[in-house]
């Protein structure tokens, strides 16, 4: 009886007290319905057995038990006992019982009548047990529910301290976990290592007295301790956390259900952990792949220019090998150029550390393209530089740039139009006035390659980006865009009209020279 | 004069290559894509084909096991060094040999010259005696001789030393000689060849692995010296 009091004003959420209390609500009901019937069967009288008379007395108390327990009962059976003794027991009015046969009759009213109102007050507390049970499953239901949405950790634990203050009515709640990470190193708190830190809390603040008392090895109780309380939260055996509660005075929890809440936030914690875990071997995993492909990519543009001179040496150092006098000459010239290719190559390499490192640091100045181009394209020999078809107007203004940086951006695009086009196709170097508001130049180069498809274009400028399986330099086009940001220029990439890739550079004109302006 | 097919997408190794090759006597073919080699092995029927892996159209491995559907011809791929999986993949699909880059004219020239000699007809049980080396081994009385002296050697020892033996001069990868000499099904466990290759080494007093060579991650090689013979 106690217990289920108790029980029924923790859990009910904010406790309802009735007055006037329902034992006596009850006692009221039955004692009105009692007088009634008595009422009613007085005037009756003549014509009712004694039977019939204590029959329809196990109303007022059925009435009694089922409004107000079984102390309602149990004073609706005395009151019902003296009615029937006074009123229908002859002699009437009397509490005297004349005939045997009437104290027979009292004896069964009272105890069929205890016995009813046992029963119906089992049945009653029973159904009532039911209805509370069923109430905590939904209540629990609802906080599973919360605690698997797919919501940032923080939210997770604040929503899921929320719920336990609310669902145990409590003054406080608060989780404490070890402190995780903030860099996002490779190692994840692990549990019992460091000292817990509370990382949600609801209801009112605690005072940090009280929150060292919680997380105290030994739960030590102050002057109003007795309301406070630690829950241990572990995940797969292990102890990960606390659940501090601070109740109301004379408060008693439900261990059992406290335990199961306790449960589904360590679990909630564990999952979002194994997902932040997940997320680290991703980047990792990516990281390993980028890194990957830049040692493959940088392997090969080093090693193969290194491999044609290897070959070509050591052809030339065979004894057994017959070569004529042109054979020797293009070998030679072979491993000339192969030398030149590395050199730039690692030449490239430097040049990305120092924008790497932030190095790159522009000097524009008034140039004339015909320097800049001639710059460009001097590292083009041979059949390459026969490819180059130099589409340049005579007139054109001078432009602001650093000739340093933008030489090797024109090389590069050359180059990579050239690999990236049937051999013998021609490659154009095409200058034109641009037609934004401020005089510029666009300088483009066309290939007759495959072009790059749409979806591509922002990426190719990354370093190390090549096409599926193609070898070649993923360095190029990274570093002409590099030089060309360091500028504040403009490299894009679009179609060419016959299909190829079309890379434009947009150059600004250099202010007009003070003897030339019109001021 | 023996016709080689060379396949690399850079320019400059196939100048070196056609410059070096003919030199050594050989009539060299290039391509300089994967579609270009399989029609140039199609149509001019080479007796060897230099391939280098990294192609920007086709992978290397995929030519490699495309050739291998209709014809016999000496494969040696042309790879980096560091890319071991890569060999390992041309070898199973078919090629006959590798050769890392860079590499001496004279390195390629002795792996050219290996993998044309085994495409020499043999019959379909191959010799009964074969010699590498040092080495001889009777396969029908089953004996094993180092330097004339007979080696004692298990059943499943003497099947790999003939495996290697037969293949003398070329690279077998660890799922080449798992699946045949321990059979089908097998392929994966390298730690069988390691405990078997030393245990062979100690036999044939080849101590250094000069002999029973390994390409670390790749496979074994019996080192044919100059060369393997095949009597009777």
């Amino acid at each position: 009886m106690r217990r289920s009091t108790t029980r029924a004003s923790l859990l009910s959420r904010p406790a309802r007290r009735s007055w006037p209390p329902r034992w006596a609500q009850g006692t009221l009901l039955g004692l009105v319905v009692l007088a009634g019937l008595v009422a009613v069967m007085i005037l009756l009288r003549p014509s009712l057995s004694v039977a019939t008379a204590g029959l329809v007395l196990v109303v007022p108390v059925v009435v009694a038990v089922t409004t107000g327990g079984f102390v309602a009962g149990a004073v609706a059976v005395s009151a019902g006992f003296l009615a029937y003794d006074f009123v229908f027991i002859p002699p009437y009015y009397t509490l005297a019982v004349g005939h045997p046969e009437n104290w027979a009759s009292l004896g069964v009213y009272v105890v069929v009548m205890l016995l009813v109102a046992r029963v119906v007050a089992s049945v009653d507390r029973a159904r009532a047990e039911a209805a509370r049970r069923d109430a905590d499953a939904r209540r629990l239901f609802e906080m599973t529910e919360e605690l698997v949405a797919d919501r940032p950790v923080e939210r997770l634990l604040e929503r899921a301290t929320l719920l336990v203050c609310r669902f145990f009515d409590l003054r406080s709640v608060v989780l404490f976990l070890p402190p995780v990470d903030q860099g996002g190193a490779d190692r994840g708190p692990g549990p019992g290592d460091g000292p817990l830190v509370p990382v949600a809390s609801a209801g009112e603040p605690l005072s940090p007295a009280d929150l060292a008392r919680l997380t105290a090895p030994a739960l030590s109780l102050g002057p109003e301790g007795a309301a406070l309380t630690a829950v241990p939260i572990s995940a797969s055996g292990t102890p990960i956390g606390l659940l501090g509660l601070h109740g109301r005075p004379g408060q008693r929890f439900d261990r059992e259900l406290l335990a199961t809440l306790a449960n589904h936030i360590a679990l909630a914690v564990e999952r979002s952990r194994l997902r932040s875990d997940a997320q680290r071997a991703d980047l990792l995993a990516e990281v390993d792949r980028v890194r990957r492909a830049m040692m493959g990519a940088a392997s090969h543009d080093l090693r193969t220019p290194l491999a044609a001179i290897k070959g070509a040496a050591s052809t030339l150092r065979n004894p057994e090998a017959r070569l004529d006098d042109d054979d020797r000459a293009e070998l030679l010239v072979l491993i000339d150029e192969q030398a030149d290719r590395l050199s730039r190559f690692v030449g490239s390499l430097l040049d990305l550390s120092r924008i790497q490192a932030g190095a790159v640091v522009a000097r524009r100045e008034p140039t004339s393209l015909t320097d800049l181009v001639g710059e460009g394209v001097a590292a083009f020999v041979g059949a390459d530089r026969a490819r180059l078809r130099l589409e340049i107007p005579s007139d054109l203004p001078l432009v602001d740039v650093d000739v340093t940086l933008s030489a090797p951006v024109l090389y590069n695009l050359l180059d990579n139009a050239l690999r990236h086009s049937p051999p013998e196709s021609p490659v154009v170097l095409r200058v034109q006035p641009g037609v934004g508001p401020d005089p510029e130049l666009v300088l483009s180069v066309l290939d007759q390659g495959p072009g790059v498809p749409e979806g591509e274009r922002a990426g190719i400028f990354e370093p190390f980006i090549k096409g599926r399986t193609s070898a070649g330099a993923g360095l190029g086009l990274a570093i002409a865009k590099a030089f060309v940001e360091a500028q504040g220029q403009d490299l894009w990439v679009d179609e060419a009209p016959g299909g190829g890739a079309a890379f434009h550079l947009r150059l600004p004109a250099a202010a007009a020279v003070p003897e030339l302006g019109r001021a | 004069v023996t016709k080689v097919l060379v396949v690399d997408d850079d320019n400059a190794i196939l100048r070196m290559l056609r410059i070096g090759l003919r030199g050594l006597g050989y009539d060299v073919v290039t391509a300089q894509t994967g579609e270009e080699a399989l029609s140039r092995a199609a149509l001019d029927a080479p007796e060897l084909v230099v391939l280098d892996l990294g192609l920007p159209d086709l992978d290397g491995i995929e030519v490699c096991r495309r050739i291998r559907q209709w014809t016999d011809t000496p494969i040696v791929v042309l790879s980096a060094e560091g890319s071991e999986e890569r060999k390992v993949l041309a070898l199973d699909g078919g090629a006959d040999d590798y050769v890392t880059k860079p590499f001496g004219m004279g390195e390629l020239a002795a792996r050219l010259r290996l993998a044309l000699r085994h495409r020499q007809p043999t019959g379909s049980d191959g010799p009964a005696i074969l010699s590498v080396g040092p080495l001889e081994l009777d396969l029908a009385r089953r004996q094993a001789r180092v330097r004339g002296e007979m080696v004692d050697l298990t059943a499943r020892e003497l099947d790999l030393l003939a495996y290697l033996a037969r293949h003398a001069g070329r690279v077998c990868t660890q799922r080449m000689i798992l699946a045949d000499v321990w059979g089908p099904g097998y392929g994966g466990e390298s730690h069988y060849l390691r405990v078997y290759a030393h245990r062979l080494r100690k036999k044939l007093g080849d101590d250094n692995g000069e002999l029973l060579r390994t390409h670390p991650g790749i496979g074994y090689e019996l080192v044919a010296g100059e060369g393997v013979r095949g009597h009777g």
